[in-house]
């Protein structure tokens, strides 16, 4: 039979001097012993002995542990769907969690948290914690609420004006148990704080100018009494051949930008010679066009555009192969951009100076695709060698095996650079045509 | 001076210059009164102050179809040219590949201007044969010698990048056949940019794009025109490759300049005038852009490879 020693109290002596010898002696005549004692040997003659005196069994360890005691809860009132954190000690062993005679889910998140979600019917009661050795009950009461009756009021902005993807804090009333929040009817994420605080991120679709938000929460849907301005998400390029000169002065601060970010990195402080001072030209040439660009609108009485802000977040400025791949994307799409815009500018002066800019960008990309991969200055994804183009402004295209470079419409081009620009900073080059 | 033939020329392409002279009629009616008693030298004077309008200057007769056969002249150049690749040796892997790419593009070039001639309804120029060009440049030149190959390469796409950019005004009107000028143009800039990488990195490298330019750019050059590139591939012949073209008959605000040219569009490019660009080096602001040429000055240049001298004429 196996002894599980745990479940035993042994209560043991020890011995520091020898005890005199003592035997069992045997009854006479062969009957049983009347007597036992341990039996020792000469080798308990020796300097200390444990010996047991006593044992008894334990009683269930089980039962001899605390029950869970409720220090506090929170939040002590809450719509059916709140989740109430319970703090305590020996919260561990708890089967049951209870809110008034109702039971509940639950999860016990450590000794001492556990937490429930206060249930579709529940009433206002204590919190009742059960363990197989018994139960503890909360000495104050969870309230449970009514979902609001009324429907959200929208009281302040904050911001007032903000760009697409920005957040917005709306404070007001009834914002528990929101469900959605729009801007001129599109959706926008919301998220509620309490009932009188939530946020949302202004849709990046929004239209410009005064907006209409509306919150709905379970009382009904509020509007705004005061404004919520979508500042504009796209810069106007113009119209015209200051509009032409506006979109290539934005292609180029978009390059020159790039550039000063390379040179700033650490691919480029630690590139080999060549790659170094194919970057310095390449950021020299983009900034000499940028101004350029911006004195020769100022010269021609149009006014440039503002100065962009990029958005190069998924650009690693410390790997050679991602500077390069964008390196290689800007270079080809400003050569396919000049390239398609030559046939909106009226001035030939404009054109012929937009050419002297568009070879050298040419030249930019041929070099950079052969860094990328010695060879592949030329290939069916920038020139018309075995599939013709497909842009949709029919000029752009040549015909397969007509090895023209791929043109780009205005609108083709920034649907890619509005990648690289940030919200506010967008190109709107609607007005070339 | 046939005044009356002036402005039959200049109704071709102003129609209201009629219109304007009928509320001067009064100059007019004493300007064909004097006309024989007003000097040469007055003139001009007077006629600018009729007509308040500037006129682009074409060349005489260079019409879109004018403009297609001549870039069609350049380009069974170049594809004869690149056929002639085959007679080479002693280029890496790498270059032989990268000009194989390169005729295959100027053979499509071929085929496209024809096609688009057809498009508008004008005949093109007879195919010429092999027969028709001299790559040794009337006994200059051995073109199978690869270093002399490339040289010659680069002295022929950087005349075709500045042909087509100078001829790009020339064809505004014909938004199609602008477009597809432009391309081509852009297609040139990257041979060129491609065959000055491997002659940097020299015949045989593998790797030219990782080879270092050395100034004064003759031999070692940058992918791109530094200045005039000290006269090119071949200092003494090419010189005109880089040099200003013919402003004679140039369109009004199209400067035919040299390639170390930085005054553009009225805006010299300098620190001092574009203040952001302050420390950059001398030659980055040359570089930046690329100067067009003229027909007749291009012409020249490339009848050197033409054995009668004058195909391009």
């Amino acid at each position: 039979m196996k002894l599980n020693l745990a479940a035993y109290h042994f209560t043991v002596f020890y011995m520091t001097s020898p005890l005199p010898a003592i035997r069992v002696q045997p009854t006479p005549n062969g009957g049983p012993s009347r007597r036992s004692f341990l039996r020792y040997t000469g080798a308990s003659a020796a300097l200390g002995s444990l010996w047991l005196a006593s044992c008894s069994k334990k009683e269930d360890p089980a039962a001899v542990v605390s029950l869970p005691l409720i220090t506090s809860f929170t939040p002590t009132s809450g719509m059916p769907g709140t989740m109430v954190t319970i703090t305590g000690t020996s919260l561990s062993g708890v089967t049951a969690v209870a809110l008034g005679t109702l039971a509940t889910t639950f999860t016990v998140v450590s000794d001492t948290s556990i937490t429930f979600t206060v249930p579709g019917a529940a009433q206002s009661g204590t919190i009742k914690l059960t363990t197989p050795g018994g139960t503890t009950t909360s000495t104050a009461s969870f309230t449970v609420t009514a979902t609001p009756a009324t429907a959200p009021t929208i009281t302040s902005l904050t911001p007032a004006s903000a760009l697409p993807g920005a957040v917005v804090t709306v404070t007001g009333t009834n914002f528990t148990g929101a469900t959605s929040v729009t801007v001129n009817g599109l959706a926008a994420t919301p998220t509620v704080t309490n009932a009188t605080t939530l946020t949302f991120v202004v849709p990046a679709a929004a239209q410009a100018g005064v907006a209409t938000l509306v919150i709905t929460g379970p009382g009904g849907t509020g509007t705004n009494n005061t404004a919520l301005t979508v500042l504009p998400n796209t810069v106007s390029v113009g119209t015209g051949d200051a509009g032409v000169l506006n979109y290539a002065y934005a292609l180029e601060q978009l390059e020159a930008e790039f550039y000063r970010q390379v040179r700033a990195g650490s691919y480029y402080s630690g590139a080999a010679t060549a790659e170094k001072l194919v970057f310095d030209d390449l950021y020299y040439h983009e900034v000499i066009h940028r101004e350029f660009l911006k004195a020769a609108l100022t010269a021609a009485g149009a006014t440039p555009l503002k100065d962009l802000t990029v958005d190069f977040s998924t650009i690693n400025f410390s790997a050679r192969v991602s500077v390069l791949s964008a390196a290689r994307a800007f270079e080809d799409l400003g050569s396919a951009a000049y390239i398609g815009a030559g046939q909106y500018i009226t001035s030939a002066q404009y054109l012929y100076l937009a050419g002297k800019i568009a070879s050298v960008e040419a030249r930019h990309a041929s070099l950079i695709r052969d860094l990328v991969s010695e060879g592949t200055f030329v290939g069916n994804d920038v020139l018309t060698i075995t599939t013709a183009g497909t842009s949709s402004v029919a000029a752009n295209n040549g015909p397969a095996g007509s090895s023209l470079e791929r043109a780009l419409s205005p609108a083709e081009v920034v649907a890619i650079a509005n990648n690289f620009l940030a919200p506010g900073s967008k190109l709107d080059v609607s007005g070339i045509r | 001076m046939n005044f009356l033939q002036i402005l039959a020329d200049i109704e071709q392409v102003d129609p209201e210059v009629y219109d304007r002279l009928d509320s001067r009629r009064a100059i007019f009616k004493n300007m064909a009164g004097l006309g024989q008693k007003l000097s040469a030298a007055a003139l001009p004077l007077a006629v600018g102050a009729i007509f308040n309008k500037a006129y682009a200057q074409t060349p005489a007769g260079a019409s879109v179809g004018d403009v297609l056969n001549f870039a069609l002249k350049l380009e069974y150049l170049e594809a004869y040219f690149y056929q002639a690749r085959a007679a080479v040796t002693g280029l890496s892997a790498a270059n032989a590949a990268a000009l194989a790419l390169i005729a295959t593009d100027e053979a499509n070039h071929v085929t496209f201007l024809r096609s688009v001639l057809a498009a508008l309804s004008t005949t093109a120029i007879p195919a010429p044969t092999a027969a028709t060009f001299d790559f040794t440049a009337r006994g200059r030149f051995n073109p199978t010698e690869p270093n002399t190959y490339l040289a010659l390469a680069q002295s022929l796409e950087d005349t075709g990048v500045r042909a087509y950019k100078g001829a790009a005004p020339l064809v505004m009107s014909n938004k199609t056949v602008l477009t597809a000028a432009l391309s081509i143009h852009g297609v040139e800039a990257r041979h060129a940019a491609r065959i000055r990488t491997m002659r940097r990195g020299g015949i045989g490298s593998s790797t030219p794009a990782q080879s270092t330019p050395v100034s004064p750019y003759s031999a070692a050059p940058k992918s791109w025109i530094s200045g005039t590139d000290n006269g090119g591939a071949v200092n003494g012949f090419t010189n005109g490759i880089y040099g200003a073209g013919n402003q004679t008959n140039a369109p009004v605000n199209i400067t035919f300049a040299a390639e170390d040219n930085v005054l553009q569009g009225g805006i010299t490019l300098s620190a001092s005038s574009l203040p952001a660009t302050a420390g950059f080096p001398a030659s980055a602001f040359s570089e930046a852009f690329d100067e067009g040429l003229d027909v007749g000055t291009v012409a020249a240049i490339a009848n050197n490879f033409s054995v009668s001298g004058a195909y391009f004429s």
